[in-house]
């Protein structure tokens, strides 16, 4: 069994009598270390995908086992700590908390874990570091750029060690210079600490710093794999 | 918020007697002068200093007061003629400055409160100023306060000169004795058996409390406001709680993803509201402290001070801390109900 | 018969207890209440009672008279700790017995002129304190047994009770 394993993964909204399947008897597995950019037309069910992934959604088929856990049969705080622990999420939008620093915005996932002030100071000054800004530690959000407060909410996702980093369009709200930054920081996680990544994208470019890019439409995978 | 009506300690052993059938109204009553003498002779162990028996002659009445002879607008005012005795019965009462009024000067002397009951500004009451009544300017020559008290917001002036003044020749109002040895019931037995007299023993404190039941409308008013200010507030403390909240439903969301319990975030976010709600209140209660606590509310028995004292603090801020709790817990719930991916969606 | 006497110190007690009023006095009352607080209070109506206003018009000091008549007179007839209270002729309609009068105090005859009101009343005074221990209360009509006090002028009369008793 791989990493990651999805099978006949389905998610359905029930809306009165319509039924709607974003995701639709998906296949798939994601081996450790892997690096995954998955591609699609708008509403084709990729951030269903990735949120079932992340463990903030549940499918209502199927099955999605990684590492061994089956999602659907952790209780909702148990997943809870189950993504604390495994999971690092970087928005499109950021989504970091506007009146903390960079520090705090970082060590928010890790006040879930049984740090000492001082471990968390080590951790976040390396996840900061890590992605470049740990000059900037001290600023709020507005006082970043886009590709800065990206980095930062990098340094969010990584700082708690987690196995595995989804991405839902991490540069879709950046320019060419700042979207390369961010990649290449995304490949240096993967290539050097081994997280293993799975990241939404529109942006072909980007899937250049992926180790393999999928394909999705109307919830299915339509393309073979494509090696990078 | 509450109305404090004159009830204070010296009100404990001050015994009014005054006419039978005016229980209602002291200014409707009527006794014989000769009712301070034959007290002070007949009820024993009436307190007594120096010789002088603790028995006020007075007469109350409610006289329409001009600024000056050319004004044309009345002001109602409400008087008490006294002696001397009554600074000594009426033990609450301090003089802040000048002196006591000279009868034959047409002199008077007003307590902290009267320019409210007046409506007219404090200054315009300030030692040496006058007022016009009975065809006559009165000089001012001293203030008093009587803090809680309904003379707070008299005028008082000799007991003489309100009689001339009101042309009721040698009638009084009430006699006000001080107990010492006796007890009500020894004035009671003075008054009942002195069918002659007319006269009726009420406890001071009891009088003021029935007039305070009287203008118990009043006070429901004031309480009705109070709770309409205070829902509006209530209402208003959860407007803004909701749109407080629904801006952070991403932040929640994103909180969540990050692998936070929703009971944590619920707790996390009525402690927040909770702590600005309690600062919210501590700032709301020193405003109170400081813009309302002594503010005089006029209405027609007399001027009374707002007081906001440690319960109605502590009311207060236990309101707010409830506002904080209470408003916090529905909208963190409505928005932890949301599933994550939508949360995360939101804008 | 001591059981009677008893008997309506208990009831006393229990009216005291529900009218709600004055608990702490209650509690005195409660704790004070024994047949020898109420021993003036008389089981057999005293022979030869007169109206309260001839007993005003004629009674001297020391004479030990007889007098009917109904507590009331003011608002307050019957005051807290106190051993007076006032009592008119029956002649005299109360309040009460005015068709359409509403008052809340309709024992304290507010129609009657004060100077026809001081002539139909006098003072009954009790060797106990508080006449509601006996029972006592408004519009009671009572014959009171007792000695005329002193006299200063024709308005006063003051009976030191020696007997009350309550007319059902
Ligand atoms: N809560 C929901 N209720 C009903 N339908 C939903 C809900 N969430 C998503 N969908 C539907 O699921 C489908 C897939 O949505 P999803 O967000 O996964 O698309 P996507 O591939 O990420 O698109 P995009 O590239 O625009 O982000 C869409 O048709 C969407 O309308
Ligand atoms: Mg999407």
């Amino acid at each position: 069994m791989s990493f990651i394993t999805c099978q006949n993964l389905t998610r359905e909204y029930k809306k009165g009598d319509a039924v709607i399947r974003p995701l639709d008897g998906l296949d798939l597995e994601i081996p450790r270390g892997d690096f995954l950019a998955l591609m699609g037309p708008s509403g084709s069910g990729k951030t269903t995908l990735l949120n079932l992934v992340a463990g903030i959604d549940s499918p209502t088929g199927g099955s999605l086992v990684i590492d061994g856990t089956d999602l659907a049969k952790l209780s909702r705080n148990k997943l809870a700590a189950w993504r604390s622990k495994h999971i690092g999420y970087v928005f499109q939008l950021y989504n970091l908390v506007p009146v903390l620093t960079a520090y705090e915005n970082v060590e928010l996932p890790l006040l879930l874990h049984d740090l000492s002030k001082r471990q968390r100071y080590e951790r976040i000054t390396e996840a900061l570091e890590r992605v470049g800004i740990a000059d900037r530690a001290d600023h709020f959000p507005r006082q970043l750029s886009g590709g800065q407060e990206q980095r930062v909410a990098i340094a969010r996702a990584i700082v708690t060690d987690p196995d595995i980093i989804v991405a839902d369009e991490p540069t879709g709200d950046l320019d060419k210079g700042s979207a390369h930054t961010v990649m290449q920081l995304l490949q240096t996680l993967n290539k050097e600490l081994g997280k293993t990544i799975v990241m939404v994208t529109h942006d072909p470019k980007t899937t250049e710093y992926a180790t393999r890019t999928l394909h999705l439409e109307k919830g299915r995978l339509v393309e073979a794999e494509v090696a990078a | 918020m509450q109305l404090t009506l004159n009830q204070r300690e010296s009100m404990n052993e001050n015994i009014m007697i005054i006419g039978t059938g005016s229980e209602e109204g002291v200014e409707r009553s009527q006794i014989d002068a000769a009712v301070e003498g034959i007290a002070s002779a007949s009820v024993p162990g009436l307190k007594e200093r120096a010789g002088v028996v603790y028995a006020s002659a007075e007469i109350h009445a409610a006289l329409p007061v001009r600024e000056s002879r050319s004004s044309t607008k009345d002001l109602n005012a409400v008087m008490r003629g006294v002696r001397p005795i009554a600074f000594l019965v009426h033990s609450d009462v301090e003089i802040l400055e000048g002196r006591a009024p000279r009868s034959g000067m047409d002199e008077i002397m007003v307590g902290q409160l009267a320019a409210t009951r007046l409506g007219v500004p404090a200054e315009r009451l300030a030692v040496g100023s006058k007022l016009h009544f009975d065809n006559r300017d009165w000089t001012i020559s001293g203030r008093f306060a009587a803090p809680g008290t309904v003379m707070n917001a008299e005028i008082w002036m000799p007991l003489t000169d309100l009689q001339v003044a009101t042309k009721r020749e040698s009638t009084l109002s009430c006699v006000i004795v001080t107990l010492e040895d006796a007890t009500f019931a020894d004035v009671d037995v003075f008054a009942k058996s002195r069918l002659d007299l007319e006269i009726t023993a009420i406890p001071e404190r009891s009088y003021y409390a029935s007039i305070a039941s009287f203008y118990g409308p009043i006070r429901v008013m004031i309480i009705v406001t109070a709770v309409l200010i205070a829902s509006g507030g209530v209402m208003g403390g959860l407007n803004t709680m909701y749109a407080a909240f629904a801006a952070r439903v991403r932040e929640v969301g994103m909180l969540q993803a990050l692998g936070y319990t929703r009971s944590a975030i619920v707790i996390n976010l009525t402690e927040e509201s909770v702590f600005s709600a309690a600062s919210g209140a501590l700032i709301g209660t020193v405003f109170g402290i400081l813009l309302l606590d002594g503010l005089a509310v006029r209405f027609s028995m007399g001027a009374f001070a707002l007081t906001i004292d440690a319960p109605v603090v502590f009311t207060g801020f236990v309101g707010g801390l409830a506002v904080g709790l209470v408003g916090a817990l529905p909208p963190a719930v409505r928005c932890l109900r949301l599933p994550i991916p939508e949360a995360l969606k939101s804008v | 018969m001591k059981y009677s006497a008893l008997a309506i110190s208990l009831i006393s007690l229990f009216t005291l207890v529900g009218c709600g009023e004055q608990p702490s006095q209650t509690a005195d009352a409660g704790a004070s209440v024994s047949v020898q607080d109420v021993a003036w209070l008389l089981e057999t109506e005293p022979a030869g009672a007169v109206s309260v206003s001839e007993v005003k018009a004629s009674a001297t000091e020391g004479q030990t008279v007889v007098v009917r008549g109904r507590i009331g007179g003011r608002k307050e007839p019957i005051s807290d700790g106190s051993p007076v209270f006032t009592i008119v002729d029956l002649s005299l309609p109360h309040c009460g017995e005015i068709p359409g009068d509403k008052c809340k105090t309709p024992w304290d005859y507010c129609c009657e002129t004060p100077e026809d009101l001081t002539a139909n009343s006098v003072t009954i005074m009790l060797a106990s304190v508080d006449p509601r221990v006996g029972g006592l209360k408004e519009l009671d009509e009572i014959v009171v047994e007792g000695a005329v006090g002193p006299r200063p002028n024709e308005s006063v009369l003051t009976v030191i009770a020696t007997g009350v008793f309550v007319v059902k």
